[in-house]
């Protein structure tokens, strides 16, 4: 049960990470990612 | 690029999201679900392109009426008529893109019209096999053009099949929440992939083009863009196949484990699979025999990798592309290396094939780096030891 909620805790979290970047570029403030463009 | 955009990705949230409501009326709902894909896919090009979005409804019309001419037609008339079909609409796809130049700069047109006619070709001869083999279930003018305009597969497949959209858009379907927890997952793995991984990807593969290049630089050039053609068109897959299943709709796979294919044919099946799903159904089923020999399957593997190829595009690059992999899978029907079953070979025997298919597929993409001059120094760069 407590590995269960620890993987789903952890496919959130990696999910939300995923977002911020996608969210970071289309706002702009993902610079970082699209330098070389 | 489409999906390149926060608006374009929040419009189509906002179009699953009316399509799920409808999906709430017990009854009406289904009835009126093409009619409101249509309307809202329409919408969605007019915003984009009120060209764009005129051109693709008169192109669905069109041939709205030559299906209804083939499946109409009986006796002698209904063979000329699949293939007079079929023919107008590959030359007049060759006509735009060959004389695009010339003819789009008219004021009625703009290059935007040609926005995934590639793509809807290939549902139109489609539509065409339907109404020539299947006959049957007829799709209404609504249903056709929904299923033609959709836009989530609009601009880069996955290539549906008339059939398929048919079932699922008569279906009473509502969004539940395993779906809907898919489906974001979906889209938020593709933009990812599309938008950031590509972006990193780009960076490093511009910053190895810029040096000089010796045979560990080629190849890791070449390393570099086939990962990086693996996000860029699976990430926009999985955006399509999850917008896809929030609006209802099951849009087929088009990337399979692509890396452990132990054979270039069982590549294909992996790759862009609605690709070779649909030159296989429709090019290689309509000449094949009923028992095809080796021979025949070897041509017929060459000519439909020279289909492929040009219809990436006219140019001489990817002309080579095709001739490129036409020969490589001939090759393979001749020496009956097309199928390699993971049970009956060792591990290290299945690995290093698949590391084989790899090369030769990363070697590939030399073909689709952009222009004659760049590939030409990448060659260069291959037989230059450090």
């Amino acid at each position: 049960m407590g590995g269960r909620i620890i993987k789903k805790i952890a496919e959130v979290l990696v999910y939300l990470v995923m977002l911020l970047c996608v969210i970071a570029f289309f706002t702009g403030h993902g610079t970082f990612i699209y330098e070389g463009f | 690029m489409w999906y390149l955009n926060a608006g374009t990705i929040l419009s189509l949230l906002a179009m699953a999201a009316l399509l799920s409501g409808l999906g709430l009326w017990k009854g009406a709902g289904v009835k009126l679900r093409p009619y409101a894909m249509l309307l809202l896919s329409v919408l969605f090009l007019a915003v984009y392109s009120g060209k764009l979005a005129v051109f693709a409804v008169l192109y669905a019309g069109l041939n709205f009426a030559l299906y209804r001419i083939i499946l109409g037609s009986a006796g002698a008339w209904r063979k000329p008529a699949f293939a007079g079909a079929v023919l107008a609409n590959i030359a007049a796809l060759l006509i735009l893109r060959m004389f695009a130049g010339g003819l789009l700069t008219h004021a009625w047109f703009a290059p935007v019209i040609l926005l995934g006619l590639v793509y809807t070709l290939l549902k139109v001869i489609n539509s065409f096999f339907h109404a020539y083999y299947v006959a049957e279930r007829a799709p209404k003018l609504s249903e056709y053009a929904a299923y033609l305009l959709f836009i989530p597969t609009f601009t880069s497949g996955p290539i549906m099949k008339l059939h398929d959209f048919l079932r699922d858009v008569r279906s009473e379907w509502r969004l539940d929440s395993g779906s809907l927890e898919w489906s974001v997952k979906r889209i938020i793995r593709g933009l990812f992939k599309k938008l950031v991984l590509v972006s990193l990807l780009m960076t490093v593969y511009e910053r190895l083009l810029g040096g000089e290049l010796d045979t560990a630089q080629s190849a890791a050039v070449l390393i570099v863009f086939y990962i990086l053609l693996y996000f860029d068109f699976s990430g926009y897959s999985d955006i399509a196949i999850g917008f896809g299943r929030l609006m209802g709709i099951q849009v087929p796979e088009n990337f399979k484990k692509p890396f452990s294919s132990p054979t270039l044919t069982q590549f294909w099946r992996n790759w862009h699979a609605t690709l070779g799903d649909w030159f296989r159904d429709h090019v290689f089923q309509t000449f094949a025999p009923k028992a095809p020999s080796r021979t025949f399957s070897a041509f017929m593997a060459f000519f439909v990798m020279v289909l492929v190829g040009l219809w990436h595009g006219i140019h001489p690059l990817f002309i080579l592309w095709g001739l490129y992999h036409g020969v490589l899978l001939a090759l393979e029907n001749v020496f009956k290396q097309t199928t390699v079953n993971k049970r009956k070979v060792s591990k290290l025997q299945f690995w290093a094939r698949c590391a084989v298919v790899n090369a030769l597929i990363a070697f590939g993409t030399i073909f689709f780096s952009a222009d004659l001059e760049t590939a030409e120094r990448i060659l260069k760069g291959l037989v230059t030891l450090p």
